[in-house]
């Protein structure tokens, strides 16, 4: 890595460390308005109907894990897990909470119990309710025991949430069979695009890691919102310059 | 209910933040940067971002058997709960320890099942994820009807067209290649850098402490 | 994490041991509002819910049987301070709920700064002064002591009590409290209600003179000690009582509501008249929603349901059924409308809106009642209006307007502290967002069903969840906190904002949802007959199956179409399209990959990366392929590795399909590498310990100490990320090429790290095609032996590929043994079959599966070119004119530059080039004349395509047709003269012709598909 790259590196993450620490004190004082995003608003209405109906709701990682790119989505992702668990602490049934990479297991299960022991609800959580099936980035043996376990366990909507490639298409279209809600979203462009179109409330790239801002009352997590629209608009700003540097030094 | 700060929830913090600056300045720094490097260097963070890595890495694989144990764990209590379907957690664990058995008794045999077996299995749920995609574009505008799902049903229909290999679609290639060089390109790396940012911003949070979701 | 959603509810409002008990009639009111969570005991939740939050039974008419239950416990004044901890050095006693209750404060001691804390004061003391300080009241009164006479001054509540400020102000010691002593025994630092005091009945918050609202409802957030204040009081519940935490202007509630900063004209415009914040909340028929976190509201609900118990998750706060046109949703709506009408509220803005008033149709309370909130709010005005005015909130849901409450003329108020932007901050900060309603307001407008309607087990559910802790004990880690001073984790939710709401224009009902509401309406019309009410509600609660067991025809059909369309070329029928070309461009990425493996040497070790999985095997085996079987073909050793476990059996299974191969010699099965980019960074610097031995753990016998040991390094890769891993992680530590085979759906993306780490790129099946052709082309070379260096050249007298090969000939006649009889080779059709070899030499045996071998049991090379380590051509043959006095000519006929190579093949390197028109003189044509061996202009000797020459002697012009070819090669059909190719010709990708043409026809069908399904579906829509 040349000198340049590791300059731009080192100023990239103390900017976005000091954008973080200003934007999380504003976010305490003033109240930031969110779009409105419909996954998120129809978060309760899933719960709710899992709780009415006695089955568990499907989330899912997909092949997110903590050793790679991923590892920062599985923690976005297991903050909107931990929301919606907290929300269906009060019903019977726990939601099942699937992943493709067992480094994700733990922090699966973890999420799970925290959710239900803040409800004081721990006796309704078991750790079978998070499950690993094999193996790895797009893998159909995951997408066809998701598929399955649709009908199996019963499930009430699915929240796909993660990293998904083209296999996502095999789970939704199961979920679209059983007439499942479903929310989905991916840091693969395949799956993304799979999540739009198969998905009832899609997200779109960055936003599962507002579901802490949309889902929770946490000031930080507004001001990470905060963070990453300032620093959209400085990167906004850095190509358009180096657009502008670039075309004329070739005119 | 005010819960006290407890020591174990303070170390592992402290564990993620240290492990955390001396991952990203082992990597990050290099021999160029002066004073910096040198204090990288002469502090042995590289070789400590290194191990670890390494300790990272053996971790992860370790948890392999954890998700077997999981995986186990989930088929043997459906059967005991008689859950629906159970029959196919039964052969689940039958097959799990009899490949297990095959490959103790023959290293060779693992090959064999994988071959003929796994990647057959994939092969045939990848032929079906091809009807699976063809549907999901054949109707998503019995889904979702707006112009959004138009343009988005237009996109895919040019991008396919363009790749028949036919004289007749030159134009439509021409104008494929363009949407795949361009637009999408545009997009895609548009998406990409949004997750980067976010990705970036909640990394920086777990640097230093505000992220703290993985503790009690 | 974030805390529990519904944390706002104000819990720390509620009793901590709540009973609904109503043994205790007596009338002392319930100031369970003002006590804080006490321990651990799970809360219950007042089931008679009044006030903003539900939780203000002092709200309630005393002498209705809904008074809430008040024990000992309720006076109680450890809200007051933090019974478990000190408070810190210099630190300002926190008072109140909000500990801001300045105006309890001794204003004497009324100072800017905050005012020490003497421990040894009496807790109420240290109150009332901090009270008066911060309100800066000056009232000329000595801080309470409960031990002078001074303390008779105070009304009988907060006398007795101990001076010990170790010990909690408890029930215990204070005498039993009446609220009608609040009032006639009001200290001199409390005004006095007079008669003036405005009627309950005609009681409004208009008439509340905001200029005067205590500290308490308008918390300054600048300040520190707030947070502290609830940390240490509530912990992890701070969250909570942030709701009031100022926000925007920095004032309280306010915060929520202040039209600066959360609303512009037009969102004012679109606002329905009961405006925003609380208004619309209270507002059955508000425009606005509510987010749905933000459950302080949540039991504000209409009369009619306040008998009933909510959830903490159910919505009664204001609409009635009459109101509402949508029952309860069962189940999630369907997304079953156009995203582009995701943002319309319009079935809102039917809704009309009921006039809110501030008078109360109801009895008016009693004047003498007891209202805290109203009289602590009233203090400080100097008008003469402090009252402690019972409200009924059964009205004061339909009545009060929050709006003139919470208006903007708080702003006026803001504290000289007000917190104010940042100078980093730009102003348009707060407002982020588009200026929409940003609550999960779909959820809101359910209506909650009546209890009646639950069954059984819904019914326990509710009942198990007013038990709950509704509250997240996050944790308050202050040593964290101080690092970054003034974070909390508080913060109220979004505001209600006004617009549209971004989820359907209009509710679609399922039917099922449609069978449910006729079948409350049925319960309704059955009031009186119960068995039809039982088996109704049975009905209703039953959940709905879910699996549809009935045959989807729509995807039958789909995919028998498909099917057909990928089967039918493969017997010969819709072989639709052109073949790819059977050369890359020249200096094209795919040539550069191409030519990356063809300067391999024999004993080289190449480092192939297998990084895809089954769902691309179909693309990218076939790549996997060409590429091992040249790696091969030139005698380097491959070393298989991936991140992915699948890709490393995938890649190893091709690699086995090649005969003649010893493993752990010939080729290393090096493993799976975990971890994925952190697992290839450390590959990279413990490539020893991960190649010294192979998938099944044998040893490999390699000594490899860098990557720089390899001589190139392959991947392909099915994402762009394993891609981007190798790029970013990989080819920056090392100065070996990387090319690339990637699949199809990648490739668009992958182009930015061409020529910034990937040397060179295939993509997908089209051009694996065309690699295999050029494979068929190559000659082997001979594979060294183990001692064998990467600088040794193979002999020339047997070029044979591997010792089986030779062993074991099954040679059919060679092609071109009378080479001088062999017609000249007409150009290829499209639908030539694909069995023939290029340079006519005999082929192979049938034992190579995957390799077009051109091996020759006798070689007698008569040309041996110079400076080549590649074995010569066949024996060449002299041109067909005789005469040596003749010389041939011939016109280079090509689109474009078109190489001359050492050798008649194109395995052979170029050694040159020549410009299309350019005229050669052309030497010598090998024995089945397809390859001319030229001399340029410049002396230039070497072998071109026969096809691409245009002789000047006609009769040697091999085009009948007299078609220019270019350089988009189409492979030549067999010499007619020639025996047929062996039946058991190896091919590199078995049915490739066939498999092309059912990707063509497959792709033209799918089209069409798709196509006519969505016209269908649009048109059927729009009907």
């Amino acid at each position: 890595m040349d000198a340049t790259t590791q300059v731009l590196g080192l100023l990239v993450i103390v900017l976005a460390l000091s954008v973080t620490m200003i934007t999380t004190q504003i976010a305490r004082r003033r109240r930031a308005l969110l779009r409105p995003i419909p996954a998120y608003q129809m978060i309760p209405e899933f719960v709710g109907f899992a709780i009415e109906s006695n089955r568990p709701l499907q989330l899912s990682f997909g092949s997110a894990e903590l050793t790679g790119p991923s590892t920062l989505l599985s923690l976005a992702s297991a903050e909107l897990f931990y929301q919606i668990a907290q929300r269906n602490a009060v019903g019977d049934v726990a939601p099942l909470i699937t992943m493709s990479n067992t480094s994700l297991l733990p922090f699966g299960q973890d999420t799970l119990r925290r959710a239900y022991q803040s409800r004081g609800r721990i006796d309704r959580f078991r750790n079978t309710n998070v499950r690993w099936y094999p193996a790895g980035a797009r893998s159909l043996t995951y997408a066809a025991a998701i598929a399955s376990i649709m009908g199996d366990d019963r499930v009430s909507a699915n929240v796909f949430a993660g990293r998904f490639g083209p296999e996502l298409a095999l789970m939704m279209e199961a979920g679209l069979r059983r007439d499942l809600p479903s929310i989905a979203v991916s840091d693969q462009l395949e799956g993304q695009a799979i999540a739009f179109v198969f998905a009832d409330y899609p997200l779109i790239g960055e936003e599962i890691f507002q579901a802490g801002a949309y889902l929770s009352d946490s000031a930080s997590q507004m001001g990470q919102t905060i963070t990453i629209d300032l620093l959209r608009w400085v990167l906004i700003a850095a190509l358009l310059i180096l657009m502008g540097l670039s075309l004329l030094n070739g005119v | 209910m005010r819960r006290s700060t407890n020591f174990w929830s303070i170390l592992s913090v402290a564990i993620t933040i240290s492990a955390g600056i001396i991952t990203v300045l082992g990597l990050l720094v290099g021999d160029q940067l002066g004073l910096l490097s040198t204090l990288v260097t002469g502090l042995g963070i590289r070789t400590q971002a290194t191990i670890l890595l390494r300790i990272a890495a053996i971790t992860i694989a370790l948890t392999l058997f954890i998700g077997i144990l999981n995986l186990l764990a989930v088929h043997v209590e459906r059967i005991v709960t008689r859950r629906s379907n159970a029959f196919y957690s039964v052969a689940l664990i039958l097959s799990f320890f009899l490949v297990i058995g095959m490959y103790v008794v023959q290293r060779a045999s693992g090959f064999v099942i994988l071959q003929n077996l796994q990647i057959s299995i994939e092969s045939a749920l990848a032929a079906l994820l091809l009807f699976a995609l063809v549907y999901g574009a054949a109707t998503i505008t019995r889904r979702r009807r707006s112009l959004t799902s138009i343009w988005f049903v237009g996109v895919v229909l040019i991008v396919l067209i363009g790749a028949i290999p036919l004289g007749e679609f030159a134009v439509v290639t021409q104008v494929r290649d363009w949407l795949l060089t361009v637009p999408v390109n545009a997009g895609a790396r548009g998406i990409l850098l949004g997750i980067a940012l976010a990705t970036l911003v909640a990394g920086v949070r777990v640097l230093i402490g505000l992220e703290r979701s993985y503790r009690e | 994490m974030g805390n529990d959603f519904d944390n706002d509810d104000l819990s720390w409002l509620r009793r901590p041991n709540d009973q609904d008990d109503d043994s205790n009639q007596d009338e002392q009111p319930d100031l369970d509002w003002l006590i804080g969570d006490q321990g651990n005991a799970p809360k219950q939740r007042d089931e008679k819910r009044l006030g903003v939050t539900g939780e203000l039974p002092w709200l309630r008419d005393r002498d209705s049987d809904d008074q809430g239950v008040t024990s000992e416990e309720d006076l109680n004044f450890d809200w007051m301070s933090d019974p478990t901890s000190e408070p810190k050095q210099g630190e300002q006693r926190r008072l109140g709920v909000t500990g801001q209750l300045n105006w309890l404060q001794d204003p004497t001691e009324a100072t800017e700064e905050a005012p020490q804390v003497n421990a040894r004061k009496s807790a109420i003391e240290e109150q009332i002064e901090a009270a008066e300080r911060a309100a800066g009241v000056n009232r000329n009164i000595e801080t309470p002591n409960f031990d002078d006479e001074e303390t008779s001054a105070l009304p009988s509540w907060l006398q007795g009590a101990e001076a010990d400020p170790e010990d909690d102000l408890t029930l215990d010691d204070a005498p039993e409290f009446n609220f009608e002593d609040l009032v006639s025994e009001n200290p001199d630092w409390l005004p006095t209600p007079t008669a003036t005091n405005t009627p309950v009945e005609s009681f409004n918050f208009d008439d509340l003179d905001v200029a005067e609202t205590p500290d308490w409802l308008r918390v300054d957030r600048a300040s520190t000690d707030d947070d502290d204040f609830f940390n240490d009081l509530f912990g992890d519940q701070a969250d909570e009582v942030d709701l009031f935490a100022g926000q925007s202007s920095g004032t309280g509630l306010t915060g929520l509501l202040n039209a600066d900063d959360v609303l512009d004209e037009s969102d004012e415009a679109a606002l329905a008249p009961s405006g925003t914040g609380l208004t619309g909340l209270l507002n059955p028929d508000a425009s606005t929603e509510l987010d749905s976190d933000f459950d302080l509201f949540k039991d504000f609900g209409d009369p009619a349901s306040e008998d009933e118990e909510p959830s903490f998750d159910d919505f009664d706060w204001s609409f009635s059924e009459d109101q509402l046109e949508t029952p309860s949703p069962v189940q999630p709506v369907r997304s079953s409308s156009s995203m582009d009408e995701l943002d319309d509220l319009g079935w809102l803005e039917s809704l009309e809106a009921a006039p809110v008033t501030a008078s109360s149709s109801k009895t008016p309370p009693k004047a003498d009642s007891i209202d805290v909130d109203s009289f602590l709010a009233s203090l400080g005005t100097g008008s003469g209006n402090e009252i402690i005015p019972q409200v009924d909130f059964d009205d004061l849901a339909n009545t009060i307007d929050f709006e003139d409450l919470f208006n903007d003329d708080f702003d006026q108020l803001q504290s000289p502290q007000e917190e104010t932007p940042l100078p980093l901050a730009p102003d348009w900060l707060a407002n982020v967002s588009v200026g929409e309603v940003s609550a999960s307001a779909i959820v809101r407008k359910q209506q909650d069903r009546p209890l009646e309607d639950l069954s059984d087990r819904l019914l326990a559910l509710r009942e198990e969840g007013l038990n709950l802790n509704p509250t997240e004990t996050v944790e308050n880690d202050l040593a964290l906190a101080n690092l970054i001073p003034d974070l909390t984790d508080a913060l109220p939710p979004a505001p209600i904002q006004p617009g549209t709401l971004s989820i359907t224009n209009q509710l679609k009902l399922t039917p099922e949802q449609i069978k449910n509401a006729q079948l409350l309406a049925g319960i309704a019309s059955l009031a009186g007959d119960a068995i039809g009410v039982e088996a109704l509600r049975e009905s209703v609660a039953k959940p709905r199956p879910r699996l549809r067991l009935q045959l989807k025809i729509g995807r039958l059909l789909i995919a028998v179409v498909v099917l057909i369309a990928v089967i039918l070329p493969f017997f010969g029928i819709g072989q639709i399209g052109e073949l790819p070309p059977g050369l890359f461009p020249t200096n094209s990425p795919e040539q550069r990959v191409f030519d990356q493996i063809d300067r391999l040497q024999p004993g080289q070790l190449v480092l192939f990366a297998a990084e895809y999985g089954a769902t691309s095997a179909g693309d990218l085996n076939t790549v996997s392929d060409v590429l091992l079987n040249h790696i091969v073909l030139r005698g380097a050793r491959p070393v298989i590795v991936s991140t992915n476990p699948i890709g490393v059996l995938l890649a190893s299974e091709r690699v086995t399909r090649i005969t003649g191969l010893t493993p752990n010699t010939d080729y290393y099965i090096g493993g799976y590498i975990a971890g994925e980019s952190i697992g290839l960074r450390d590959f990279s610097e413990n490539l020893r310990q991960l190649t010294s031995n192979d998938l099944q753990g044998q040893s490999t016998g390699l000594a490899l100490n860098s990557l720089d040991d390899f001589a190139l390094i392959v991947v392909v890769a099915e994402r762009l990320e394993s891609a981007r891993n190798w790029a970013e992680q990989i080819a920056p530590i090392t100065n070996v090429p990387i090319t690339m085979g990637i699949s199809y759906s990648a490739s668009p993306l992958i182009m930015p790290y061409l020529n910034a780490g990937i040397d060179g790129v295939i993509i997908g099946y089209e051009d694996a095609f065309t690699y295999s052709v050029l494979l068929e082309g190559l000659e082997g070379v001979d594979r060294p032996t183990e001692e064998a260096t990467a600088s040794e050249t193979p002999t020339v007298e047997t070029p044979i590929l591997a010792t089986p090969i030779v062993e074991t000939p099954t040679l059919a006649t060679p092609i071109a043994e009378t080479p001088t009889a062999t017609p000249i080779p007409t150009l290829a059709s499209p639908t030539a079959q694909p069995t023939t070899i290029a340079t006519g030499e005999s082929i192979a045996t049938a034992t190579v599966d995957a390799i077009i071998i051109i091996a020759t049991e006798e070689v007698t090379p008569t040309l041996t070119p110079e400076n080549t380590v590649i074995p010569p051509s066949p024996t060449p043959i002299p041109p067909t004119p005789t005469d040596a006095a003749t010389e041939t000519f011939a016109r280079v006929n090509a689109s474009q530059a078109v190489n001359v190579r050492e050798g008649a093949g194109l395995g052979f390197r170029p050694v040159g080039s020549v410009q299309p028109g350019e005229r050669v003189l052309v030497l010598e044509a090998n024995s089945d004349q397809t390859w001319y061996r030229v001399r340029l202009a410049n002396d230039l000797e070497g072998w071109i395509l026969g096809t691409l020459l245009d002789f000047e002697d006609d009769s040697t012009n091999w085009d009948d047709e007299g078609q220019t070819v270019y350089i988009s090669f189409i492979r030549q059909s067999p010499p007619t003269s020639t025996p047929a190719p062996i039946a058991s010709a190896p091919e590199l990708i078995p049915y490739r012709e066939e498999r092309w043409y059912a990707m063509t026809l497959g792709i033209s069908v799918i089209v069409l598909i798709i196509a006519v399904v969505n016209i269908f579906n649009l048109i059927r829509r729009g009907r």
